[in-house]
């Protein structure tokens, strides 16, 4: 079973260096996502520093949702995912490990290149650290709930749309917690609890989510 | 014993049974509905006491709150049915679920209404991001996906489903939303203090607030089982008795 | 829950109903295949061939009905169930950004892995040899289709759920597809297949599964 989680993993990544594109373009939205918000509204340094954690985490928000796509998308189109819903191992399992390998390719650069933009929104450099931290325990997140997601629309060939309607409601405490958790420290406040409840929410999810997810796959397939 | 009550459930749910009893039973909470929401309102409008802060535009909370509550258990009633229909594969269940959905979209958007309308004199805004409204708000957005879901899936029997476990995991999600979305708002508005919080209500004003509650879920009752009805003669539609019928 | 005995080999399906929308497709439904059997669905278009298969393998949820491979049920044992079946659906499965070897090698590992000499060995069978280290989008749909094939063979399962697999192959490639089958069938192995061309193979039982034509409900 953990050699067909690590194999699965392998596949993916593997895939996703020979489509570049896959890593990259998240990125690319995320940074640009960004920088549209000084140029909407103002280059003011004071103004950037107090809207800068939510609007960064909003573009993490956006940008998590819409690489969802690459999660089963291809996957179905060429019916290798038929044949992972045939194995003998459980699904959940093989949803998990492509969880992994969609929060690796898309979620992890996000946090790389995050110190990068939180210098551009004027934060200060706890404020970056804490974003990074949040980053790390709330990209995870969003790319479980999203499979949860991506697994009941697969099937449907101008699911896009629907895919926003469905996620993003469910988003909403990640945001919340943290971009308050960075503006917080921006502030000079305590962040453990925000933390805390980001890390049980990631938890939770963890558990839950893979199997939800193999759930709705099986619906979409049929 | 739980293959009899197992048999006697899914005997009780048979579309057949179900079409037959639900429409026995559809008088009786219409009627008994619209006795209660007019007892209510008339408690409620003109005998219920004056509020000593808000005065007499208070009164909406007899259509707000019962509104509110509405919308949260509707959506329980989805999630729970869903349950049963993929355990069990009870396909009444189903019909349930998906009847009450619209039914729940349109009470949220009561509550939403109402809300914004009392907010009006309370805050001088049609629109302040309260707690309660704004969790509220994401529960529409939640009843939206779930109906947006199920007319995009065209197969009806793979849309139940796949519906059920999106009301599923929206019911495990829905606490946690609503507890960030509190949190999030006193860290925010933690000064004002929000009208919709009463520590405590008067007795007088508590009844008609009961008696509109219940007439509200009698309503629902009566309604869900209107739409359910009409779902199953569509589900059925290839067996005899539903032939029957259409053809008297 | 007991499991039954072991002489009970075999594909058994029982009393299966199935609709797409609310059209019944068939209903009641009920055959047997035992080892050494191959089992030709027949039927026009929209009769349910494919929905029949894909109920066999356990992708699609029949309305009622009971499947059974060598006594596990195919939802309550599914990983049991899963271990011995193999199914080529209209899309070949496999991804063409990855070679023959690494779609095989990934495949595998969904099953109980393989060596690379066995890879390798199978891959000349279906007549891929030399084509083992190309990306799969630049070889042909025929060979799109061995490479689907060479992963069937290896899985080393029992039964082979095969769905038009004919499809964009050439005369002496169905030739061939079929001398495998014979093969798999002669040793023990079970195949159940659409296909709109002949099926004939010397010394193996091959039993048909006319489907009734499809039928649309009054309204």
């Amino acid at each position: 079973m953990y050699k067909a989680f690590f194999n699965l993993l392998k596949r993916d990544l593997r895939l996703a260096f020979r489509h570049k594109s896959e890593i990259l373009n998240p990125l690319f939205f995320f940074v640009i996502v960004v920088t549209l918000f000084p140029l909407g509204i103002s280059p003011e340094k004071q103004m950037l520093a107090e809207i800068g954690p939510g609007i960064i985490w909003v573009a993490a928000l956006l940008a998590a949702m819409l690489s969802l796509d690459s999660l089963f998308r291809s996957d179905f189109e060429d019916g290798t995912l038929e044949l992972m819903l045939l194995s003998e191992y459980p699904l959940s399992v093989l949803i998990l490990a492509k969880i992994v390998a969609h929060w690796l390719i898309t979620g992890f650069p996000i946090i790389i290149f995050s110190p990068l933009l939180g210098t551009v929104m004027f934060l200060s450099n706890d404020a970056i650290e804490t974003l990074m931290i949040t980053l790390l325990l709330g990209t995870p997140i969003l790319s479980l709930i999203g499979a949860i997601g991506m697994a009941l629309v697969v099937a449907l060939k101008r699911g896009g749309m629907l895919l926003s309607l469905l996620v993003l409601p469910l988003y909403i405490p990640v945001l919340i917690f943290s971009s308050n958790a960075v503006g917080s420290s921006m502030a000079g406040l305590s962040i453990s609890g925000q933390l805390y409840f980001l890390a049980a929410f990631l938890l939770f999810s963890l558990t839950l989510a893979p199997v939800a997810a193999s759930a709705a796959l099986r619906v979409s397939l049929e | 014993m739980m293959k009899a009550i197992m048999k006697f459930i899914y005997q009780f749910a048979s579309p057949k049974h179900f079409y037959r009893l639900s429409g026995k039973i559809i008088p009786w909470f219409g009627w008994l509905a619209a006795m209660l929401l007019i007892a209510g309102s008339i408690d409620g409008l003109f005998i219920a006491p004056v509020d000593y802060q808000q005065g007499d535009s208070y009164r909406i909370i007899f259509i707000h709150v019962p509104a509110a509550w509405m919308s949260m258990f509707i959506y329980m009633v989805m999630a729970i049915s869903g349950a049963i229909a993929l355990i069990w594969k009870i396909k009444l269940a189903d019909v349930i679920a998906s009847s009450s959905a619209p039914i729940g979209a349109a009470f949220t958007f009561l509550a939403l209404v109402t809300g914004s309308i009392w907010g009006k004199p309370m805050w001088g805004a049609w629109w302040v991001w309260d707690a309660r409204l704004t969790s509220e708000l994401i529960l529409l957005f939640l009843y939206l996906g779930y109906m947006a879901l199920e007319s995009a899936i065209e197969d009806p029997r793979a849309a139940a489903r796949a519906c059920a476990i999106l009301a599923i995991v929206g019911v495990i999600n829905i606490p946690i939303i609503h507890y960030s979305v509190e949190w999030w708002n006193t860290l925010h508005q933690g000064a004002t203090v929000t009208k919709f919080d009463k520590p405590s209500i008067d007795i007088s004003m508590l009844i008609p607030l009961l008696i509109m509650a219940l007439g509200f879920k009698l309503y629902y009752g009566a309604v869900v089982l209107m739409r359910a009805r009409n779902k199953v003669l569509v589900t059925e539609q290839n067996n005899r008795w539903v032939k029957d019928i259409i053809n008297h | 829950m007991t499991i039954n005995n072991q002489s009970e080999q075999g594909l058994s399906v029982q009393h299966l109903t199935c609709e797409r929308g609310y059209r019944e497709l068939f209903n009641n439904l009920s055959f047997q295949l035992s080892p050494g059997e191959i089992l030709h669905i027949k039927g026009e278009n929209g009769a349910g061939k494919t929905s029949l298969l894909r109920i066999i393998a356990g992708l699609a949820l029949p309305v009622c009905g009971e499947i059974t491979l060598d006594g596990y049920n195919t939802r309550k044992y599914r990983s049991e169930y899963n271990e011995k079946l193999a199914f080529m659906g209209h899309k070949a499965g496999i991804k063409l950004e990855l070679t023959a070897v690494e779609n095989i090698r990934s495949h595998c590992d969904l099953a109980s892995g393989r060596s690379q000499q066995q890879i390798m060995d199978t891959l000349e069978k279906v007549g891929l040899y030399g084509f083992e280290e190309m990306y799969c989008n630049q070889l042909s749909a025929g060979q799109k289709r061995r490479v689907a094939l060479a992963q069937i063979i290896l899985s080393q399962t029992r039964l082979w759920i095969l769905d038009e697999p004919f499809t964009s192959l050439d005369v002496i490639a169905v030739d061939f597809f079929l001398e495998l089958i014979q093969e798999h069938v002669c040793q023990g192995g079970m195949v159940l297949l659409t296909t709109h061309q002949e099926v004939t193979l010397k010394n193996c039982t091959i039993k048909y599964l006319q489907l009734p034509a499809g039928r649309f409900s009054s309204s």
